[in-house]
């Protein structure tokens, strides 16, 4: 049952994913691209400084092509149940923990392959340029942390995608109320109780939510390629 | 209101009169007069001036006085260690706590006296009324944005402290100009060793290979003169320096004799002009020393640190540390690589919580609202 389901989703995204696999295999090369030591210089300690700063801008864009990956993953593994109102699913002879998993497994599955893609172009980066003193590589830990955020993603989506549109508007109302009116209600009940005063309530919940053991850590952690 | 209003216009005419006279031209009689003559009528003018200016005075404190009797602003000093702070009605027992916290954990241990603490006056809560409440030397409002969380409020109250404090060193020339950098900020231990370890020095690299003489020359101590710039770069890393930095115009001969024609003596007149200037570690590292020094040196140090703020850095060093400089430069290091980041630490556990929430979120899937179909 396995072999089918991955066929069908992959199916369903193999035009769609192509993108995001050269964009994974590309951003290691492009992050460290015109970075090294200055024309004439021998020392490969000379620009240590300015190759961190280099690549610092560029480390946003790995969470959010991680998070991207994962969110196209999860839609399109939904797209066509919605579509037809869960007709197959609801036909088929197992049960629905049964066919949740089988999709969650064959959507990360795919999700191996921009990991794999970025995987062969941190080394790539790594092994085409010569590293200043006191600098290292890290590309393995680099696409182990980029296949969690899109197994991660991947993972959020998929439950919310599972189930109805309602419940959808539920999770993004709330978290987006949250965001929105966390602040004025926290100033307003801080004139009534300490605690408010003291503590900012939806910073708190930001904070908790990407740092360990939030969910989110993974996207909010070191993303660098190489580093001291 | 406008008796006291007429009062300190009389005083303001009294005093423009005054002015005027003596800047009216002097009269051909006038040119003719001795010098004798002139001062004696200047002393004379003197008690008016006096008596203009208390005038003056008394008007800007009745102002003063009748507004703050409109504001009714009530307030309570308090004293947490050397610090003197006014907090407005009903916020003391929050000044209190926010300020002791931070005085007990940064400053009590080795902050015994200091003469702008001393002399300084802060403001909590209180805002833009500060000029409602008599504090002629009020230095700063601790609690600037309320809604802030406890940790950036209590960030804000040790920096408005550490500013204060660092005017003790206002006139400690040779400490002052090398420190240059608050040793109360806090201690960042994984940019400090980045900052370090990606410094294009070759003292930095030797310190942090374990010569302790080479941690000295990199924070800019004990070396002095163009030996300064030969210990602590390279020839390569000095050109480097002159083709990254501002020396010399853009047609400059000699930057372009250094940088393209590596005419290294060159590289060394640019750079000689002000040698200090590339001392290798920055004020935020040599500041992270003098904090660790007044740690060592615990309860009085910074009292030691304004008795010896005309020495040389070291000696200063030594005398607030109570150690010699080689120990102290030893303790420095070991904090400095203690802190080097681990590029991706504990990565491992971190990717077992990542699939504890992949679980997690995979069984609400299985969980969800029940599909129907039409």
């Amino acid at each position: 049952m396995y072999q089918p389901m991955l066929y069908l989703h992959w199916k369903q995204i193999r035009v769609g994913l192509i993108p995001f696999v050269i964009a994974s295999f590309g951003l290691p090369l492009m992050a460290i691209d015109g970075v090294g030591a200055p024309p004439g210089a021998d020392g490969t300690m000379l620009g240590a400084y300015h190759f961190i700063a280099s690549v610092q801008p560029w480390l946003i864009f790995f969470p959010v092509l991680a998070g991207a990956i994962g969110a196209m993953l999860a839609l399109s593994a939904w797209n066509w149940d919605h579509r037809h109102d869960h007709v197959y699913a609801l036909s088929l002879p197992v049960t629905r923990w049964e066919y949740v998993t089988l999709k969650m497994g064959a959507g990360a599955s795919l999700a191996t392959l921009p990991a794999a893609a970025l995987w062969l172009g941190a080394h790539m980066a790594a092994a085409s340029i010569t590293l200043p003193v006191g600098l290292h590589a890290y590309p393995n830990q680099l696409a182990l942390r980029f296949l969690l955020a899109i197994l991660l993603s991947y993972a959020v989506l998929f439950a919310m995608a599972a189930g109805t549109i309602r419940t959808t508007l539920w999770v993004v109302s709330i978290a987006a109320g949250l965001v929105v009116f966390g602040a004025v209600a926290t100033d307003l009940l801080g004139g009534f109780y300490d605690l408010f005063d003291r503590t900012n309530v939806v910073l708190v919940a930001l904070q908790w939510l990407t740092r360990a053991p939030g969910p989110f850590e993974v996207f909010t952690g070191n993303w660098s390629l190489i580093d001291v | 209101m406008r008796a006291t209003r007429a009062t300190g216009a009389a005083a303001w005419t009294l005093l423009a009169s005054v002015v005027l006279t003596l800047l009216v031209p002097a009269s051909p009689a006038a040119a003719q007069l001795t010098e004798a003559d002139l001062l004696h009528r200047l002393d004379s003018l003197q008690p008016l001036l006096d008596a203009a200016t208390r005038q003056s005075q008394e008007w800007q404190e009745e102002e003063r006085a009748r507004v703050r009797a409109q504001a009714s602003l009530a307030t309570d000093t308090l004293r947490v260690g050397l610090l003197r702070v006014i907090a407005a009605e009903g916020r003391s027992e929050q000044a209190r706590d926010i300020v002791e916290a931070i005085w007990t954990e940064h400053y009590a241990a080795f902050v015994d006296r200091s003469p702008a603490l001393e002399s300084a006056t802060f403001t909590f809560g209180l805002g833009d009324r500060r000029s409602f409440v008599l504090v002629p030397e009020a230095t700063q409002e601790l609690d600037v944005v309320r809604w802030l969380p406890r940790p950036r409020r209590e960030e804000h109250v040790r920096g408005a402290v550490a500013a204060v404090l660092s005017r003790d060193l206002a006139n400690a020339l040779p400490l002052q100009s090398w420190v240059s950098e608050s040793p109360f900020l806090p201690y960042r231990p994984e940019w400090t060793y980045r900052l370090v370890a990606t410094t294009p020095s070759q003292a930095v690299r030797r310190c942090l290979s374990g010569a302790l003489e080479s941690c000295a020359a990199a924070l800019g101590l004990e070396v002095e003169g163009d030996a300064a710039l030969l210990s602590w770069y390279s020839e390569e890393e000095r050109r480097y320096l002159v083709m990254r930095s501002d020396i010399g115009s853009v047609g400059d001969v000699r930057r372009r004799k250094c940088a393209e024609e590596r005419r290294i003596d060159i590289c060394d007149e640019l750079l000689a002009a002000d040698h200090r200037r590339w001392t290798p570690l920055p004020g935020t590292v040599r500041a992270s020393l003098l904090r660790l020094a007044l740690e060592s040196g615990g309860q009085g140090a910074w009292g030691r640190l304004l008795e010896a703020s005309e020495r040389a850095p070291e000696e200063a060093l030594a005398h607030v540390s109570g150690l010699d400089s080689r120990a102290l430069l030893f303790e420095w290091r070991v904090r400095l690589v203690d802190g080097r980041p681990e590029a991706y630490a504990a990565l491992g556990g971190r990717s077992l919580l990542a699939l504890f929430w992949i679980l997690f979120f995979a069984t609400l899937a299985m969980r969800s609202t029940r599909w129907r179909s039409r």
